[in-house]
């Protein structure tokens, strides 16, 4: 391949269309008679409905129909049918289903009308009433309850916690410095800026077309399609545009469930939009409480190191996520024990949220480090080298790529981390008090399988598609420049086109893997037309390609070229017009190598330094200054791999100081489902962020040697920012967010 | 506005995010034609009765487009990587839009400040300060107000037709002619039609009875200026919104940290719709201005059945949410005497976010002084009690106090025994009881000397 435009910082081929607002999300796509759907919440958390009085709703001009479990239609009878593709193990929730309430705010009810206003105000007149019974939504009251969770499919790309290697117990006792913390965080919520809509046309043959909001309308589609007994064939699910998912949108949430339902009963088209509010009535975040011990020699040798972690779940599935796995593949301590369990409470069941796992048990680990580093009298950085492993002691077995090394020494070296006096609480000026920390982050390379599609039109125009998703990533952007420089066409030239069930399988947009996983897709199917090319071109008369093999040809600026002689060379135009005037079309899977991936681990790193102020007066801090070294493999897009790892260090910085759904207990509910008081930063909270991609070179975690950039930006920062605190204020804040109150 | 934009003129560029001020992504334009210029301010269009449209000329994302091109802020979007899932952007585009049509110098900060009301969720921001920097720069050159829409319109900054709207806007009628007044309430006011200003607190409490409610809109009017002063007394209209209190000349003549203050009170969308009259009658124990005022023991005026009432600011709350006040009282204006030259007026707000945040504590204080000692303290808190406090034995104590941190430790000891915090979101009651005692300390702050620590 010839880079003409890999590696360069493009700007997104989708920003015309979204700073000119017309990119179109889930709710903006209509219908003729289009239906309106709000959706009416339970108010309690734990019971049953008793007694639904819908009369003033329907007795209100444009109200169609009050759908409640007492006349939803029948409906998949198994779980099974019910379980979309990133359930976790256990009977997934289904909407209107029978008269139990299992959390608050689960919606009890969906008022169809012909206009939005008159849903919405109806909607307010529906009369429930509840016979309520005790709930428990307090994981630290309920430690006691914890088990493991169950394991299922799911456990594919989260494995379970590593084996425990040497005697924890021994080396800890022994070890001459020992460090036993805990750490513990509150729920918290996805809040991508878009609410959670599904507008679904009915077809005049009772075909649907869905446009909603998901990381995967693959997934949407295969869900509608089990739960409603439809054949594939009569839905499609589009998704061109999705405003911000961070996980949310990994699972199909209620809305498409109602929308749907209410579409077929009506025999009608319906939207249904969900309100800031019911969007804190799904997927979170789970509250999770940790424990960590630490053995050491006096020179910082890690002998003993033990992380357990309990996080809650919802009372009808088992959620799990990676958190305790990092600490043993990020340091070589030789006696390790890890432990992870659940905590069924009366909640919805949590989903991935930006690093799921990762961040929370990075959070952990790299301020337990802190921690001891302060006891050790030893510099936190030089900590980390201390341990330095270039093998995973978790599976022993090396890392395809692991430039961690050079991050804590590029971003240290950008940070100006030797000036830094060590004592806490050295670094004020007057009543601000200055800190500086730093960590580390770690998360998974991965690759799944993939298909593409790719067509070279009668006038040489590229069109590629691939059923994956662009969240905000540039999934767009940067399957467009691969596919420009497989084939030597300029960005111009190049359609990617997305988020349609009626292109070629690919996964959800997850887990840090589009840009590996549908990138590799969509070089493979390129290639693929480049061979038709040259079988077009061996065919000419006396062709010059006559005896090529496709090693032999590369191609560049709308031509294929012989790399023996590049002065042998013809247009792509003049290919595309031997082939009988047809586009020419070729569809491509691209498979993972497990033989190859599977004996190595395939991580992404980051190193992360933060200067915090803390004013000593009122408790308030500002992280004034970050520096964040990643290495990523190969970097397609600076521009766009760069707002990627900016936006997830302020994800680390929300994460630190700002972010928590905050529950009234003895309710269940959440106080605070607002964007006013669930806070996520707002532009003046945000300082100086420097980011450097270190280079690295990977040609095992995929074709391309890239690992994705989503999420390794948020891995470390929340704990660099909370060590930062405690060398600003000698105060060890165990419990995210450090909000103010709890510096006082 | 936000449903009438969407459902009814079908414009989605126009986004629904929160539906109540929070975020910014359903944000448009609103242009008054006053004093022979165009006034645009930006506004949350999820919040605005449409009946606030009146007169007025709005400008949703599709009303800057530029066929075929991009305009010079979307281009600067663009190009600095501004947007990523796109949602949160087009309020983005329009509240910079907002910056480039405003009156003031094109500073980046400015430009900033312009923005400070959207959320993004996934940029973190930076490139939308770099796309910020970029418009500052091509905005260099923009001429006086009086001739800035040909300019902008000329530069693309803005499409064609923007400069045919001042004389569109003069040929429509004074929105104020059927309405009411900005300054003072002119229409029969013994109705039980709601009262509307800016809507940002009454459409976010009650949004189901306010949309079948009849309700009353305000109107600005040419004649009064939404701020004036006779002798030493100054008087504010009900209608005057925050925005126009941070532009006064008196105010800023008198009260220099008022801007700074400002930028503590929720948003620029939201300063410039919501009204002095609606953040006092709203009664939250916790809203800015109000505490504000207490501190300055504004006086108020009401109307009703062409009767004026005078009702002093510390007696009209009489618990939470219940007013000293009869239903059909119209808050007309509130007026106050300057405090004596030399005296420091403060206000403090202490919050988890920078700016668009509620306060765990706010407080003012107006302190005058007879060389180290005080000649009189006005304290007002909020957020520690069931209404906003006037800490009035507090303030009563301090009058001819020496000027000491022993002093203050009383004063303390005082207001401590006059909140009665809850333990709530923002912070737990052990925290908002220290947070007044800082509060009190930081009023006086610059009064001590170096000697005296604080801390």
């Amino acid at each position: 391949m010839h880079n003409q435009v890999i590696g360069k910082p493009i700007s997104r081929v989708d920003g015309r269309a979204k700073v000119t607002g017309k990119a179109k999300y889930a709710a903006e796509f209509t219908a003729p008679d289009l239906l309106h759907g709000v959706v009416v919440s339970s108010t309690i958390t734990k019971g049953r409905i008793t007694h639904i009085d819908t009369g003033d709703a329907l007795a209100l001009d444009g109200v169609v129909k009050v759908f409640t479990h007492q006349n939803r239609p029948k409906l998949a009878w198994f779980d099974m049918s019910y379980k979309d593709l990133d359930a976790p193990p256990g009977s997934p929730f289904r909407p209107l289903h029978n008269d139990r309430i299992k959390y608050n705010g689960q919606p009890v009810a969906l008022v169809v009308a012909e206009t939005f206003e008159q849903a919405r105000y109806a909607a307010s007149l529906v009369k429930i009433e509840y016979a309520q019974e005790p709930h428990e939504t307090d994981l630290q009251h309920h430690l006691d309850t914890a088990r493991k969770p169950a394991s299922g499919l799911a456990s594919l790309l989260k494995p379970p916690p590593p084996k425990a290697r040497g005697n924890f117990d021994k080396a800890f006792t022994e070890a001459p410095v020992q460090l036993s913390t805990g750490y513990v965080h509150g729920f918290e919520h996805h809040n991508p800026m878009e609410l959670f809509s599904s507008t679904v046309v009915y077809g005049k043959d009772g075909k649907l077309t869905i446009y909603d909001k998901t990381q995967g309308a693959p997934n949407s589609q295969f869900y509608v399609s089990q739960v409603f007994n439809i054949p594939f064939r009569d839905v499609r699910v589009v998704s061109p545009y999705v405003g911000g998912g961070f996980g949310s949108g990994l699972r199909p949430q209620y809305q498409l469930f109602l929308a749907v339902m209410a579409a077929r009963e009506l025999k009608q088209s319906v939207r249904v939009s969900l309100t800031r509010q019911q969007m804190f009535t799904f997927g979170h975040r789970p509250a999770t409480v940790q424990h960590i011990d630490l053995g050491a020699q006096p020179d910082g040798t890690l002998d003993a190191l033990r992380h357990a972690a309990t996080a809650e779940t919802s009372r009808f599935e088992d959620y799990i996520e990676v958190v305790v796995n990092w600490s043993g593949a990020l340091y070589k301590a030789p006696n390790a024990q890890f432990d992870y369990n659940v905590v069924p409470l009366d909640q919805y069941t949590p989903l991935d949220m930006r690093a799921p796992g990762g961040v929370t048990g990075m959070s952990a680990i790299e301020c337990a480090m802190d921690e001891l580093s302060y006891k050790l009298g030893m510099d936190p950085l030089e900590l980390r080298l201390k341990n330095y492993t270039e093998e995973d002691p978790n599976e022993k077995r090396p890392f395809s790529s692991k430039q961690l090394r050079a991050c804590y020494q590029q971003a240290a070296e950008r940070f100006g981390w030797t000036k830094r006096s060590p004592e806490p609480r050295s670094m004020r000026e007057g009543h601000t008090l200055i800190g500086w920390g730093m960590a580390t982050g770690v998360w998974d390379a991965n690759q799944l399988p993939a298909r593409a599609e790719a067509v070279l039109t009668v006038n040489g125009k590229l069109r590629v598609s691939s059923a994956t998703a662009d969240i905000g990533t540039g999934t767009y952007t940067i399957m467009t420049q691969i596919a420009a420089d497989t084939l030597g066409l300029p960005l111009e030239d190049v359609l990617f086109r997305l988020g349609d069930t009626d292109m070629p399988l690919a996964p959800f947009q997850g887990g840090s893997l589009t840009a590996g996983t549908v990138g590799s897709a969509v070089k493979i199917v390129c290639e693929d037309l480049g061979k038709e090319l040259l079988k077009l071109a061996r065919k000419m008369p006396n062709s010059p390609f006559a005896k090529a093999k496709f090693d032999d040809v590369f191609f560049v600026e709308k031509q294929m070229r012989l790399k023996a002689d590049p002065s042998v060379r013809i247009d792509l135009q003049t290919l595309v017009d031997q082939n009988g005037g047809r586009a020419i079309r070729t569809t491509a899977t691209s498979m993972t190598n497990s033989l190859k991936q599977g004996k190595y681990t395939r991580y992404a790193h980051s190193a992360v330094f933060v200067e915090v102020q803390v004013d000593e007066d009122l408790g308030t801090v500002k992280v004034t200054r970050a520096v964040t070294a990643v290495a990523a493999g190969r970097i397609l897009n600076p521009k766009t791999a760069r707002s990627q790892i900016i936006g997830g260090m302020v994800w680390g910085i929300s994460k630190a100081l700002e972010e928590e759904t905050v529950m009234d207990h003895r309710y269940g509910r959440f106080m605070n489902h607002n964007l006013a008081e669930y806070h996520v930063p707002v532009c003046a909270d945000i300082h100086e962020l420097d980011v450097l991609f270190v280079e690295e070179h990977d040609d095992v975690v995929n074709p391309l040697g890239v690992k994705g950039v989503g999420e390794i930006g948020i891995v470390g920062m929340p704990a660099a920012i909370a060590n930062a605190i405690f060398h600003a204020t000698g105060k060890r804040v165990h419990e995210l967010p450090i909000t103010l109150d709890k510096l006082m | 506005m936000l449903d009438f934009i969407r459902a009814n003129q079908h414009l989605t560029g126009t986004k629904t995010g929160c539906r109540e001020g929070d975020c910014g992504a359903c944000t448009v334009l609103v242009g008054e034609w006053a004093d022979g210029l165009m006034h645009y301010r930006s506004m949350t269009s999820c919040l605005m009765p449409l009946g606030n449209a009146k007169g007025r000329h709005i400008v949703t994302i599709e009303g800057l487009n530029r066929p075929n091109t991009l305009n010079v802020v979307q281009q600067a979007m663009v190009d600095e990587g501004g947007t990523q899932c796109g949602f949160c952007t087009v309020g983005f585009v329009v509240s910079l839009a907002g910056y480039c049509l405003s009156h003031k110098d094109p500073t980046p900060q400015q430009g900033i400040a312009s923005i400070d009301g959207n959320i993004c969720r996934c940029t973190g921001y930076k490139s939308i300060e770099r796309a910020v920097d970029r418009i500052s720069t091509a905005l260099r050159e923009r001429p006086a107000p009086t001739d800035a829409l040909p300019w902008l319109v000329q530069q693309g900054f803005l499409p064609d037709y923007f400069a045919q709207i001042p004389q569109r806007m003069a040929q429509l009628e004074a929105p104020g002619a059927n309405g009411l007044h900005a300054t003072g309430i002119h229409t029969d006011a013994s109705t039980d039609a709601v009262l509307v200003g800016g809507g940002t607190d009454l459409y976010v409490q009650r949004p189901e009875t306010m949309r079948h409610a009849a309700v009353r809109h305000v109107f600005r009017a040419d004649e009064q200026p939404p701020v004036w002063r006779e002798d030493d007394i100054v008087s504010i209209g009900g209608a005057c919104t925050a925005a126009q209190l941070g532009e006064s000349p008196v105010l800023l003549d008198h009260f220099p940290d008022l801007p700074a203050h400002l930028k503590l009170v929720s948003s620029t969308p939201i300063r410039n719709m919501g009204t002095l009259a609606g953040n006092l009658i709203n009664a939250s124990p916790i809203g800015d201005l109000t505490i504000w005022f207490l501190a300055l023991d504004a006086q108020l005026v009401f109307f009703r059945d062409n009767v004026r009432r005078i009702v002093p600011l510390r007696d009209l709350y009489r618990g939470y949410k219940t007013l000293n006040k009869h239903p059909h009282d119209v808050l007309e204006s509130l007026f106050f005497t300057l405090p004596r030259p030399g005296a420091q007026f403060r206000f403090e707000k202490v919050c988890k976010r920078t700016y668009l945040d509620i306060a765990s504590v706010n407080s003012a204080a107006l302190i005058e002084t007879d060389g180290d000692r005080i000649h009189r303290a006005e304290l007002s808190v909020g957020g520690v009690a069931p209404v906003p406090l006037y800490l009035a034995r507090t303030s009563a104590f301090l009058a001819g106090k020496p000027l000491n941190p022993h002093t203050l430790e009383e004063a303390n000891a005082i207001a401590q025994t006059e909140i009665s915090p809850i333990g709530d979101v923002r912070g737990s009651v052990a925290y908002k009881r220290l947070l007044v005692r800082q509060l009190l300390k930081a009023h006086f702050a610059t009064f001590l000397s170096e000697t005296h620590n604080l801390s």
